[in-house]
């Protein structure tokens, strides 16, 4: 029953093979297709805006940098492509019958810019980009927003409505009422599973290899798939086609080194990070400090080569390593070595069939592991946690002519997960998990008339372990009453086939799980409506409402103290949880002031049997109101300042409502304390926070130089991360544990060579 | 002008989600009322153990077992046969001295794999707790492997006993130890590190020390065969004589133990306290059962550098 549906996957692929044969035939129309890059680099740009002026004719470039055109009646035209910081570009092409022109366009970057043409490249990226639940950060944002200690690709999203900071320690992403468990991150296609540094204070994507990064906040189209809430894609930067380029940075945490270039048939990149504080380390030794670790550090390495084949042809190997390294003796006897990181290696292959037919073909690798050790009085304790999976995936995106765009596709891969924990030299627990999995999509974008755009799609499911198939469909439509108004509408059911068992304090030990027998898969459904406007001016006012389901969700339970011996499907507790709010963004990006104002209400619930008597409980990042503010101010030509302010209700937290003591245990010489509570029924205080920085940016003799200076929490502000209760003889003491509660300064250094 | 105002209808109903979008809190309940709660142990093979009674108090108030001692209540536990009648009744009396602690009538065995229920009538309001323990079955020591150890050293205690069992799943135990003469001197390290105060509250604390339950499955046996279990040096706090007991634990005091250890050690988010799992009808505490094995081991300190 269940191989059924696979055995008619190489049917449908033949049969959508012969319709790009059918379509592939000469006609009485013309075709236009090419690919954007940047002409100073060579680097391809995703979401390029293209359009044949005075027509209805348009579209952005795909993830590859291409876009393609159909059935267009010969003529002459203007083609327009637009592009943020990047002059527009303005061509005129004649077309005639049969013809498949092929129109590579290099748009030059308006580092001086003329404001009206940088501006209107922002809005059309806009225009295009914006599609429901979807968002597009651009990585010199990343890097000029004021960051603790280092620029952060996921604190610079946690600035957008519906994506939420569980902390100021923590780089996790909590979109829409899920935690980081519900988020697939790819990079370069591949999955990344844990892409913390610093036990999760910043994540491991270092800006200067990002060329491009992507949120899907929910109601993701068909080709995402794999978990119940959103999809970050990230892609990082092909390196400089034209000429060998460096830059470095020196920061107060780590420090890091980019090199790109061209070589006969492409180009390169390499770019290196690690942290730098063993000086600070040393120093804090020799003044012998207690609480300071014996070693850490962490580094990341990214790379890629690309081989620009033909016109049509072009591969690329590329490669993130990236670990963080402790040893720590936390105490006398007792110590703790932690070693977690990720290694991720893809091969690319871009090819162009025709201009109708266009095609992306990726091998991929990604390694996740976790391996602490205690060792406490003599008594160790050791986990391992590896993901290995090996993948392949290809995406076909097929242009029959202006009205549709088809793209199907499939991701097959080999999984293969071990969770395995020893207690004193004794294997406690030790579970290979080898699963193979198989997805594949179909998905066709409508556009019947000029002011609609119907999206439907579905995607297919088979996850070997516990012999899971499912079927999701998604559906999306766009309408634009107006010139300035889209109204879009989004759904999706989402399945999620893996685990994460995460805290926000220490990411180095984040547990990920698969489903299996007797446990299946998440699944959830997702709803979504927007209002997207463009005032006028550059300004754009966006609301969108969503609503979310999630069934059969799966967790370790906390309360499992015996693993040994059990099945697998004890060690978890399953439950269910929904989500639901609403999302403004008012964005201005004209002027010498820009910035954006991001507001969420949002709600969300979980249900476990065995917490709360079975009520529905908020979980700890549940924020009903969250208010985001980002303000830059062009002061000078060479001064830039910034600042973020942020707003939010406090989170949930668990005041105990009673206590008592077991006085009389036989099993213990001091009474214990019990605390009688509900589950996270109460709310910390508001939180709010103030950030501001200035960069002073110019040349230093051969180099371009960006000298940083940055202030987080600028007032002081003391916001509670926690209450911790704890017993002080027969009193319950409650000690508040503060978030960043001083002003940080943060100064870095970059030149660019 | 028509799309002016149309524009102006579509930014009003952009905006209106957020007219409902008030602050969702949980509302600032008042204290509940104190619930009463009991505690008793009952041992297999030993007389029937005293139940305490109090009521749980709130996080403002000092801790005071006499001052939240429940006083007159009826206090009766029942021996329930395998349908469910009652078969036995045993009832308790408040002690004369101690207010709050019930001691049974008669001495009488508490009988392995027996199911037994504790009953408190005669509170406020006509309320009565209920609770149920199933007595885990009798196990023996069989041998353990040295009756003096060299603390970290390359022997660690092993001892091996007949398995005990329990209706419906593994036997769980855990391991128990008792300094007997415990000195602040004698302290090992990784405890000494923790200590502060005055020696006799630091040696009250760390006197008697338990593990975690591990099933049985822990010591690879899924048979009747014998179980041999190694004792973690973890578990000893000081020097010197210690008994080692090995205990199997009934449903009640596993449930207990297991989610008492996650609301101490935090293992969900940081401030969330999950509730531990109690099997009190009516009110709350602990109604549990074990058996239990000893052995007394002398642990020398490794010899200096």
């Amino acid at each position: 029953m269940i191989l059924l549906p696979m055995r008619r996957l190489p049917l449908l692929l033949f049969s959508f093979l012969v319709t790009v044969s059918a379509y592939g035939q000469p006609d009485e129309t013309a075709s236009m297709s090419g690919m954007v890059e940047d002409a100073s680099t060579g680097e391809t740009l995703i979401g390029a805006n293209v359009l044949l002026k005075g027509t209805t004719v348009g579209t952005a470039t795909n993830n590859r940098g291409y876009f393609t055109f159909t059935g267009i009646a010969p003529g002459t035209y203007t083609v327009t492509c637009s592009f943020v910081g990047y002059k527009t570009y303005h061509q005129k092409v004649t077309l005639s019958a049969g013809e498949e022109y092929r129109a590579d366009i290099e748009l030059v970057s308006d580092e001086v810019a003329i404001e009206e043409v940088v501006v209107s490249a922002r809005e059309e990226k806009a225009r295009k980009m914006r599609r429901i639940g979807s968002a597009q950060l651009d990585t010199e944002v990343i890097k000029e927003m004021p960051a603790m200690l280092e620029p952060d690709v996921f604190r610079s999203l946690q600035l957008l409505p519906g994506v939420q900071a569980a902390s100021d320690y923590s780089s996790g992403l909590y979109i829409r009422g899920g935690g980081p468990a519900q988020t697939l991150i790819l990079l370069d296609n591949t999955t990344v599973y844990n892409p913390s540094h610093f036990f999760g204070l910043f994540s491991t994507f270092n800006p200067d290899a990002i060329k491009d990064v992507r949120l899907y906040k929910g109601t993701a189209p068909a080709q995402y798939g794999g978990r119940l809430g959103a999809v970050v894609d990230i892609y990082n930067k092909d390196g400089n086609r034209r000429t060998t380029h460096g830059g470095v940075s020196v920061g107060l945490l780590a420090s890091r080194a980019t090199v790109e270039g061209p070589h006969p048939v492409g180009s390169w990149m390499l770019a290196v990070r690690r942290s730098t504080l063993e000086p600070l380390l040393n120093m804090l030794h020799k003044q012998e400090i207690e609480g300071i670790p014996d070693n850490f550090y962490f580094y990341d390495v990214n790379g890629k080569l690309n081989i620009d084949a033909s016109q049509n042809n072009r591969m690329s190997l590329a490669f993130y390593a990236g670990t963080d390294r402790l040893a720590f003796p936390f105490s006398e006897d007792a110590s703790a070595k932690v070693r977690y990181g990720n290694r991720t290696l893809s091969a690319n292959w871009m090819h162009i069939f025709s201009d109708r037919l266009f095609a992306n073909f990726t091998i991929t690798a990604s390694r996740y592991f976790s391996r602490p050790i205690f060792s406490v009085a003599g008594t160790p304790f050791q986990r391992n946690n590896t993901i290995t999976d090996y993948s392949v995936k290809s995406d076909f995106e097929l242009t029959p002519d202006n009205h549709h765009n088809l793209t199907a596709g499939f991701w097959a891969g080999d999984f293969s997960l071990r969770f395995a924990d020893r207690f004193d030299e004794k294997v406690m627990i030790d579970k290979h998990l080898p699963s193979q999995y198989l997805y594949w999509y179909a998905q066709d974008r409508y556009e019947p008339a000029k002011r609609w755009a119907l999206q439907g799609g579905i995607r297919g499911s088979y996850f070997s372990r516990g012999s899971y198939l499912r079927f999701a469909p998604r559906f999306s439509v766009e309408y634009q009453p107006l010139k300035n108004v889209r109204l879009q509408l989004g759904y999706g059911r989402y399945h999620q086939f893996l685990t994460l068992i995460s805290s926000e304090m220490f990411t180095a030990f984040d547990l990920w799980l698969t489903a299996g027998e007797d446990v299946p898969p998440a699944y959830g459904d997702q709803l979504s409506l927007g209002v997207k406007t463009n005032l006028g001016r550059g300004v754009h006012l966006d609301t969108e409402v969503y609503a979310r389901t999630m069934e059969d969700l799966f967790e370790l339970d906390p309360r499992t103290a015996d693993i040994t011996g059990r099945s697998y499907s004890e060690l978890f507790h399953y439950g269910q949880g929904y989500a639901y709010g609403a999302e403004v963004l008012l964005e201005k990006r004209r002027g010498r002031f820009n910035g954006q104002l991001a507001y969420t209400f949002g709600i969300t619930r979980r249900q476990f049997p065995d917490v709360n008597r079975g009520s529905y409980y908020p979980p700890k990042y549940d924020r009903t109101h969250d208010l985001k503010a980002v303000l830059n101010v062009d002061i000078t030509e060479h001064w830039r300042a910034s600042s973020v302010f942020s707003l939010a209700s406090g989170q949930a937290y668990t005041r105990p409502s009673a206590r008592y003591r077991l006085s009389h245990s036989p099993f213990r010489s001091v009474p214990a304390s019990v605390f009688v509570t509900s589950f996270n029924n109460r709310r910390l205080p508001s939180y709010h926070r103030l950030d501001v920085g200035v960069t002073r940016s110019g040349r230093f003799f051969f180099a371009g130089y960006q000298l940083q200076l940055q202030v987080l929490n600028v007032y002081s502000q003391r916001n509670i991360w926690f209450y911790l209760f704890q017993l002080n003889g027969e009193k319950v003491e409650k000690t508040e544990v503060p978030q960043i509660p001083i002003p940080l300064p943060n100064v870095s250094l970059s030149l660019e060579f | 002008m028509a799309e002016k105002i149309d524009f102006k209808i579509c930014l009003v109903l952009m905006l209106l989600p957020l007219i409902g979008a008030c602050d969702i809190l949980a509302p600032n309940k008042g204290q509940p009322p104190p619930e009463y709660m009991v505690e008793s142990y009952q041992k297999a093979g030993q007389w029937l153990q005293p139940v305490y009674l109090s009521r749980t108090a709130s996080l403002e108030e000092d801790y005071s077992f006499s001052e939240l001692a429940v006083s007159g209540a009826a206090v009766r536990i029942e021996k329930i046969g395998p349908d469910g009648a009652v078969q036995e009744t045993y009832p308790y009396r408040e002690k004369a001295s101690q207010s709050g602690v019930y001691l049974p009538n008669a001495a009488t065995f508490v009988q392995p794999l027996q199911k037994y229920r504790l009953v408190v009538e005669g509170l406020e309001a006509g309320q009565t707790l209920r609770a149920e323990t199933v007595v885990p079955d009798t196990f023996q020591l069989a041998r353990s492997n040295a009756d003096t150890l060299t603390y970290q050293g390359d022997t660690q205690l092993e001892t091996t006993v007949t398995p005990s069992s329990y209706p419906g799943r593994r036997a769980i135990y855990m391991f128990v130890s008792e300094a007997l003469e415990p000195r602040i001197d004698q302290m090992v390290p990784f405890y000494k590190g923790f200590a502060t105060g005055d020696s006799a509250a630091i040696i009250q604390q760390n006197r008697k020390k338990s593990s975690m339950p591990i099933n049985a499955a822990q010591y690879g046996s899924d048979d009747d065969g014998p179980l041999r279990m190694k004792g973690p040096w973890l578990m000893f706090s000081f020097y010197g004589p210690t008994r080692v007991s090995i205990r199997a634990i009934d449903d009640n005091f596993y449930d207990f133990t297991r989610s008492d250890m996650a609301q101490e050690s935090g293992t969900t988010g940081p401030g969330e306290i999950p509730g531990v799992l109690e099997h009190v009808e009516g009110g709350t505490g602990v109604f549990s059962s074990y058996a239990e094995v000893s052995t007394i081991v002398y642990l020398r300190a490794p010899a200096g550098p």
